[in-house]
């Protein structure tokens, strides 16, 4: 029985690849000689190899991101992974928010100081791109301090707040030219509509501010040849 | 097995993978996914999951490793702690479906619609019924040896690095892969004859 046991062993190792070339030479012998050794050797090796490769088939297709269902769920994954579910923001945020409290804290003060009103700033008000404000609770709402700076140091390039502006270069959000191409004279109009969303952070007591502008251009025939 | 060298590698690879997610690297976590998907998936079945239910449970430890990646304080040991939170998930999901009775069911079902990769029918069918026997003879062992049959199969690890992840001494998991084949030549012997 020691040696039946001690037989099992080796050919476990034999299996595993775990013998040294000896220990497999002294295995080969052995089953040379013994009949019954080799019945045990192959039918371990015959049930080893059926459960792996059972074991295989179910749990290590190959390519098992490759199908649609671990597409799928990568997918779900990497959404979930951005998602704001993580509860420590980047160290880089949490400075840009504590910056931008401060600033806004700043600007709130000049733009409240008496005869500082008619310096051309809109209000939020006035703003003409739509503003929406994201928050944890239904009460909070973002100072409008902050939205203002956030319109004051962000400005991109041929733009202001939702003017109109010529001879913009064409964006993705342009529209088609249509069938024929418009003829003579025309004028490119560039629409941007702001929209700034802010995330309040109850553990950080942080506010997040994203702006996100929307692209229009528009090509006009212009009215000089009529 | 892999080469000493190549698995020695692919663990240095990996612990560099585990610390980028200690730093909240969402890369990092679907490289992990990927690189350990097989052997997870099979150490989470190992502890009792019907296999239709593993990839739900699967999903749920890598959303704790996400989480609780900050906790590890020592990278090495990564695998040690992984398979825990795979094993804690896979025991409690084990026995919710236990609860409800419904395991066989859900087994049997799976196993019928399996697909299998052959394109000769009758040998498909023959295939598949024959891993279904494997697969509810591997079920139907113990769990301690279970694990390591299951670890060895489906990761392809060398008993030290088994033993490191079960946290057994090499000769316990040797012992155990050697019980473990025993018993499943004598449940599947006719099988394979």
């Amino acid at each position: 029985m020691e040696d039946k046991d001690n037989l099992e062993r080796r050919i476990g190792r034999q299996l595993d690849g775990a013998m040294d070339e000896a220990e497999a030479a002294g295995l080969q012998r052995e089953l040379l000689r013994d009949p019954a050794a080799r019945r045990l050797m192959d039918a371990t090796a015959a049930a080893d190899r059926l459960a792996g490769d059972a074991l295989r088939a179910a749990f290590a297709p190959e390519a098992s991101f490759a199908d649609a269902r671990d597409a799928g769920a990568r997918e779900a994954w990497e959404a979930n992974l951005r998602s704001p579910a993580r509860p420590a923001p980047a160290r880089w945020a949490v400075a840009a928010a504590a910056g931008l409290l401060l600033a806004a804290g700043a600007w709130a003060l000049l733009h409240w100081l008496p005869g500082r009103h008619d310096k051309g700033t809109a209000g939020i008000g006035a703003l003409p791109a739509p503003i929406h404000a994201v928050a944890s609770r239904p009460d909070d709402a973002l100072p409008a301090g902050l939205e203002q700076l956030f319109w004051d140091i962000w400005e991109p390039p041929q733009s202001s707040r939702g003017a109109l502006h010529p001879a913009a270069a064409p964006s993705r959000g342009d529209q088609p030219v249509p069938p024929g191409g418009v003829q003579g004279p025309r004028t490119r109009r560039r629409m941007i509509d702001r929209q700034i969303l802010g995330v309040y952070d109850e553990q950080e007591k942080a506010v997040y501010l994203l702006g996100v502008d929307h692209v229009r251009t528009c090509v006009d025939a212009t009215e000089s040849d009529l | 097995m892999p080469s000493g060298d190549a698995a020695d590698e692919a663990a240095a690879a990996d612990r560099r993978l585990v610390e980028a997610l200690g730093r909240g690297e969402s890369d990092a976590l679907v490289e992990l996914m990927r690189r350990n998907a097989p052997w997870l998936r099979g150490a989470i079945f190992a502890a009792g999951v019907a296999p239709d239910a593993v990839e739900d449970v699967f999903q749920q430890v890598w959303m704790t490793a996400w989480r609780r990646a900050g906790s590890l304080d020592d990278p090495r040991r990564w695998r040690a702690w992984l398979y825990t939170l795979a094993r804690h998930a896979a025991i409690d999901a084990a026995r919710r479906r236990r609860r409800s009775g419904r395991l066989a069911e859900t087994l049997r079902a799976w196993l019928g619609t399996r697909r299998c990769e052959s394109d000769d029918p009758p040998r498909r069918l023959a295939l598949a019924e024959a891993h279904q026997r494997a697969l509810r003879a591997i079920a139907a062992l113990p769990e301690i040896y279970r694990q390591p049959f299951v670890l060895r199969h489906l990761a392809g690890w060398d008993y030290r690095r088994i033993a490191e992840t079960l946290e057994l001494p090499p000769a316990t998991v040797e012992t155990r892969l050697v019980r473990a084949r025993k018993l499943l030549r004598e449940t599947l012997g006719d099988e394979t004859r």
